[in-house]
């Protein structure tokens, strides 16, 4: 039987196992640089093409909120490790060294949270110095406060990491990797933006635009999620479907045979 | 100690393995020989927790795989095929296990010592030749420096200096009071090793008993062909034309 303290230790080990492994694995890397790059070119094209302006602390909160959309991207993510596992059969020596499936499980998504915690602050982070420079050369005051830079550096990092943790869930479900990328890349790309066009009712909850409302921004005129939900609720949509995703990629791990 | 009893595996309508029974003993290495397709991988699967039997019991040390405290200290296992990322290094595979498996990082470099990977052990995995991949695979099974070690095909991959190094391994493994279950296709090379031999085919046990009590206890450059001969007659009226 094991215990609550067992349990925790081996969530533990599991944990630190797959940061070690992560860090130890170029795709990582490779990914949470295009999600840096992902924010960072948002706020350059935004600044260039849109000539916010600085003085208005409404655009330029929609502007940095906008690069914390990328954090989506973090649900790919934790898709190509979690259901790389199955790819390169890595899952067969996680089982044996750990048997337990549902703390090896806990111990992985935590890893993924950690990972897209500390992606969504680099990239959320690297669009705000971004921007500072920008107005800064442009001779344009910085108009936000501490509270607002605060705001959008941990919504932006809050949102990217229950992404990994969604995306994590999602391909433990799916387990083909190829195939859950391509699904999650097309709707973040493609399916997202028109559906939050067409359907009001859907824009506000769309990936993107929960991290648009998790880092406290305003929409920007004419982009996803025009009406946002305030971000308490944002969170309890974003943290909700996440932990949904894990409970049922935890029921059926349970059982799952692995070969 | 590996007992299976009664184990009973079905995948749909097929019956991969029927109501099975054996042992594997310490300071024995037992061979699992039988056709493609007769149940050894999935017999060795449920032993590691991998598939859940349908009936039946198959325990390391009186104990179901995932009953055990600490599984990488009790059982080594080698599975078929690769179980890395090919784009991580042969050490950071095995550091990944040893933090799992509470174990220290010491362990990693020794083990690499033994399977002879040393000089690569911070090359990516995905360049390995086949044979480096099957060291890999044993330094993992190694690290726990288990009571039991379980091997599917462990031979698969490797040339014949690698063969005898496999065969040194296993016998000293064994002769330290472990006890080694493996399965195979090459009858000869089990003729060179096994003290003990289980046959299936069809997921039925059709013979088992001591290597020597089989092929006898003459000229040992004659025991593979007498176990093969041995092998084809136990699963002759299963096997043949109607396999193909």
């Amino acid at each position: 039987m094991t215990t609550r303290a067992e349990g925790l230790r081996t969530v533990g080990r599991v944990l630190r196992a797959k940061l070690f492994e992560l860090r130890a694995t170029p795709s990582a890397w490779w990914l949470a640089a295009g999600t840096a790059g992902y924010g960072v070119a948002v706020v350059v094209l935004l600044l260039a093409l849109l000539d916010v302006v600085a003085e208005d602390e409404g655009a330029l909160r929609a502007l940095l909120a906008s690069s914390g959309g990328g954090g989506a991207l973090l649900v790919l993510f934790g898709i190509v490790f979690a259901a790389g596992e199955y790819r390169h059969r890595t899952i067969i020596p996680l089982v044996l060294a750990e048997p337990r499936r549902l703390p090896a499980l806990t111990g992985q998504l935590a890893a993924y949270a950690v990972a897209g915690l500390i992606t969504g602050l680099v990239a959320t982070s690297a669009s705000l110095v971004v921007a500072f420079g920008w107005l800064s050369a442009r001779g344009d005051p910085f108009v936000l406060g501490a509270g607002a830079v605060v705001a959008i550096v941990a919504g932006g990092a809050v949102h990217a990491a229950v992404g990994a943790v969604l995306g994590g869930s999602v391909g433990t479900l799916l387990r083909n990797q190829v195939a859950a990328a391509i699904a999650v890349f097309v709707y973040l790309a493609m399916v997202d933006p028109v559906l939050a066009q067409a359907v009001p009712a859907y824009g506000r909850f769309g990936p993107t635009a929960l991290g648009i409302a998790l880092s406290g921004g305003v929409p920007a005129p004419g982009g996803p999620g025009q009406r946002l939900l305030p971000w308490p609720l944002a969170a309890m949509v974003w943290g909700g479907t996440a932990v949904l995703c894990a409970v049922a990629a935890a029921a059926v791990t349970r059982r799952r045979e692995i070969s | 100690m590996i007992e299976v009893h009664g184990l009973t595996k079905r995948y749909g309508p097929v019956v991969a393995v029927h109501d099975l029974e054996f042992s594997a003993r310490p300071e024995r290495v037992t061979a699992l020989l039988g056709p493609n397709g007769a149940g050894k991988t999935t017999t060795l699967r449920i032993l590691l927790g991998l598939a859940r039997p349908d009936a039946g019991t198959a325990t390391i040390a009186g104990h179901r795989y995932a009953e055990l405290h600490a599984p990488l200290r009790t059982v080594g296992a080698l599975v078929e095929g690769d179980t890395f990322h090919p784009a991580r290094s042969g050490r950071a595979h095995l550091q990944v296990l040893a933090t799992i498996g509470g174990l220290s990082d010491d362990r990693v470099d020794e083990v690499l010592r033994v399977v002879g990977l040393g000089a690569a052990a911070d090359r990516r995995a995905g360049t390995y030749s086949q044979g480096m991949r099957r060291r890999l695979g044993l330094a993992g099974a190694l690290l726990g420096d288990p009571r039991v070690l379980i091997a599917d095909e462990p031979q698969g991959g490797l040339d014949p200096q690698g063969m005898r190094w496999l065969r040194r391994l296993l016998r000293s493994f064994a002769d330290g009071g472990r006890t080694v279950l493996l399965s195979s296709h090459l009858l000869g090379e089990v003729a060179q090793i096994a003290d003990d031999v289980v046959f299936i085919d069809r997921g039925r046990l059709v013979g088992c008993g001591a290597l020597t009590d089989i092929v006898g206890t003459g000229d040992p450059a004659h025991a593979g062909r007498r176990l093969e001969e041995e092998f084809l007659r136990r699963t002759a009226g299963l096997a043949g034309e109607d396999r193909l």
